[in-house]
């Protein structure tokens, strides 16, 4: 089974055959593998988030606004204004 | 504390595969050649939802009314209906080795859309020990929810016990159930709630079809960011409606909102993708 997609099957890795892949390791010692992650946390986090608010804002901006609408509409029609509306008077 | 968990961790299980849809609909992993992995997520969340369902016997009555117009609903009913939530999770977990034979065929997609066969690494250790650093999260969260919480997504009218002889004044289906119970009853035709609401989880099973961009996943499309975080928060309006009581403005809304709900599936997306398509051609033209 399989052969066809881009896998082998079932934990054979299949893609193409990689060769004169050179392998070697730092030491531990010179390993910085949290090398500037506590200013990558704060900057590139918000940078990254607040480059896609002008597309999640717009979505959220109006279903806060229909939100507050019904919410107001709701309480409105409870009310003995609202009642009195609803039966036409 | 067995039922509790057994409770709050469905309520995860939903919230996960909301997410996991979520990111499918975002990334464009429903697009050729995963067609195969997406149609079988989709019978699982299917089948999740009738499972979840079931596990209510109030809503269930309900239901069965509204196909079956006042026949009565007895204890043959519920008890039937408990046989059902027993044993359609092992159909579930069929389901899922199937969702991984199928995903083993051309591998996971990614945030890029495009293929990352050149540079694969092995399943374990590397991702089954980033993996668990979201199982002990996930395991965290769950027993907060499960020791302090335990109720905190469920609802207190589902601890009246069932009553043949009585139709509740309201139900509140869990949580997870709501957009598709507003999507349920914001038709007025009995049987065309049904029809719609099931309606609302097939079409997933056609956007495949309906994405007409030749760009896999939403990341370089700008329209379609926009177009996706509103099919998100209508969702989230679905949602808020079918846990209100059946009174106005959400009446309306409930019904404003499963139109767009069917409208993104069926103009949204196969418009922006042509829109797109269009763009491109005009631009790539001498």
């Amino acid at each position: 089974m399989g052969g066809h997609g881009y896998m082998g099957w079932w934990g054979n890795m299949g893609g193409p055959k990689q060769k004169g892949i050179t392998t070697y390791a730092l030491s531990p010692f010179e390993q910085k593998p949290f090398a500037g992650v506590s200013r990558a946390m704060i900057f590139n986090t918000s940078r990254r988030v607040s480059a896609q608010i002008p597309y999640i804002g717009v979505a959220f901006g109006i279903g806060y606004g229909i939100y507050t609408w019904a919410t107001a509409r709701h309480e409105y029609l409870l009310s003995k204004a609202g009642h009195a509306e609803a039966a036409g008077h | 504390m067995i039922r509790y968990l057994h409770a709050n961790t469905a309520s995860f299980f939903f919230f996960f595969v909301y997410l996991h849809i979520g990111k499918g609909l975002y990334y464009g992993s429903y697009k050729a050649p995963r067609v195969a992995l997406w149609s079988i997520g989709v019978i699982i969340f299917l089948v999740m939802i009738i499972t979840g369902f079931l596990a209510i016997p109030w809503i269930g009555k309900d239901l069965v009314e509204f196909i079956w117009g006042g026949y009565s609903v007895d204890n043959a009913t519920l008890n039937r209906f408990f046989s059902l939530h027993y044993l359609l999770p092992f159909i579930l977990a069929a389901l899922v080795v199937m969702h991984f034979m199928a995903l083993h065929e051309h591998g996971s997609n990614n945030p890029l859309g495009v293929t990352g066969n050149a540079d694969r690494v092995y399943m374990h250790p590397y991702f089954i020990f980033k993996d668990m650093v979201s199982w002990f999260l996930f395991f965290l969260v769950l027993s907060l929810f499960l020791f302090y919480a335990p109720n905190a997504m469920g609802h207190a009218d589902n601890y009246i016990p069932a009553n043949p002889m009585q139709t509740p004044p309201s139900i509140v289906p869990e949580w997870y159930l709501l957009p598709f119970y507003a999507i349920l009853r914001s038709i007025p035709d009995k049987l065309g709630g049904v029809v719609a609401m099931i309606g609302a989880i097939l079409i997933l099973l056609a956007m495949p079809v309906l994405d007409t961009s030749r760009i896999r996943g939403s990341a370089f499309r700008p329209l379609m960011k926009i177009a996706y975080w509103l099919f998100v928060v209508n969702f989230l309006i679905l949602f808020w409606c079918g846990g209100q009581h059946v009174e106005e403005p959400f009446i309306t809304l409930g019904q404003w909102s499963t139109g767009f709900y069917f409208a993104w599936f069926l103009i949204l997306v196969p418009g922006i993708g042509i829109i797109e398509n269009t763009l491109m051609d005009i631009s790539s033209e001498k």
